[in-house]
């Protein structure tokens, strides 16, 4: 089954730049949105949390990506899979 | 323009024109008289502007290479990941060997244009004596025109860093008049 949404954590250095990481995550096949949003800024390196959608995410080419750019995946926080798009539940308590 | 626009290729370059400005000043008041011809002066020139250049390409890429090299270490114990075959590691590569061409080549320009009267001697269009004016004047009018490019770019009097370099020309001059003359 076709991955169509990914959420990851990442931790980056300051260069290449959020830009370049979007632009270039952009361009792996199969994704067709991409979101870098800053998180947080330390001395000489940065958390990212990157959002991609498509309809068929390639994720093992999108790891190669995010790790040729120099970045290090900390953490998988999301993953939509399916025919219907589901957002992640509130638990109500 | 890279040289222009990278900081520290910026500074590599006006360190390197100078040295290589004052290598031939140097060698032009100190040694020009005592040398009698102008083969005499290109050879010993050409020499510097050689070795020079060398230097500064060897001196600049093994620098920036170890330099680099931390930089990439430091980062790989804060990803907790190695950064080998990365884009930092190209994009670092490319950065040492700008460096040491820009460190090779500021310093060769820098002590190759005042000895163009010197061929100018020898292919038969100017003295001798006007040969070695013609040299300290061309040093003098690289070393204001750094100057005048150094202040524009701290947004200060232009002519203030250009006479601070014409002194430092100065300096040279007198520093190596002295030696001959105690050589001598």
């Amino acid at each position: 089954m076709q991955v169509r949404k990914l959420v990851l954590d990442v931790v980056k250095p300051q260069e290449p730049s959020i830009v370049e990481y979007a632009t270039k995550l952009s361009s792996v096949e199969g994704n067709e949105g991409v979101n870098v949003s800053l998180i947080e800024v330390d001395k000489r390196v940065e958390n990212v949390r990157i959002t991609i959608q498509g309809k068929e995410i390639d994720v093992d080419k999108t790891f190669e990506a995010i790790e040729s750019l120099g970045g290090a995946i900390h953490s998988i926080d999301e993953v939509a899979s399916g025919a219907e798009m589901i957002g992640h539940a509130v638990t109500l308590e | 323009m890279y040289v222009l626009n990278d900081p520290i290729a910026r500074r590599y370059f006006v360190m390197n024109f100078f040295d290589g400005i004052m290598t031939t000043f140097g060698m032009v008041v100190g040694g020009a008289v005592s040398i009698g011809n102008s083969l005499g002066v290109l050879r010993a020139g050409i020499g510097a502007s050689i070795a020079i250049m060398m230097s500064g390409f060897f001196g600049a890429y093994m620098s920036e290479k170890a330099e680099q090299k931390l930089e990439l270490r430091e980062l790989e114990k804060l990803l907790l990941r190695p950064l080998n075959g990365t884009i930092l590691e190209k994009r670092g590569q490319e950065k040492i060997m700008r460096l040491a061409i820009i460190d090779a080549v500021s310093p060769f320009f820098g002590a190759i244009i005042p000895i163009i009267p010197f061929f100018l001697n020898l292919w038969g269009f100017i003295s001798y004596n006007l040969a070695i004016i013609s040299s300290l004047g061309l040093s003098f009018l690289l070393l204001i025109s750094l100057g005048v490019y150094l202040g524009r770019l701290m947004d200060e009097s232009p002519w203030k860093s250009a006479l601070v370099f014409a002194i430092g020309g100065l300096i040279v001059g007198l520093l190596s008049s002295v030696f001959e003359h105690f050589i001598n």
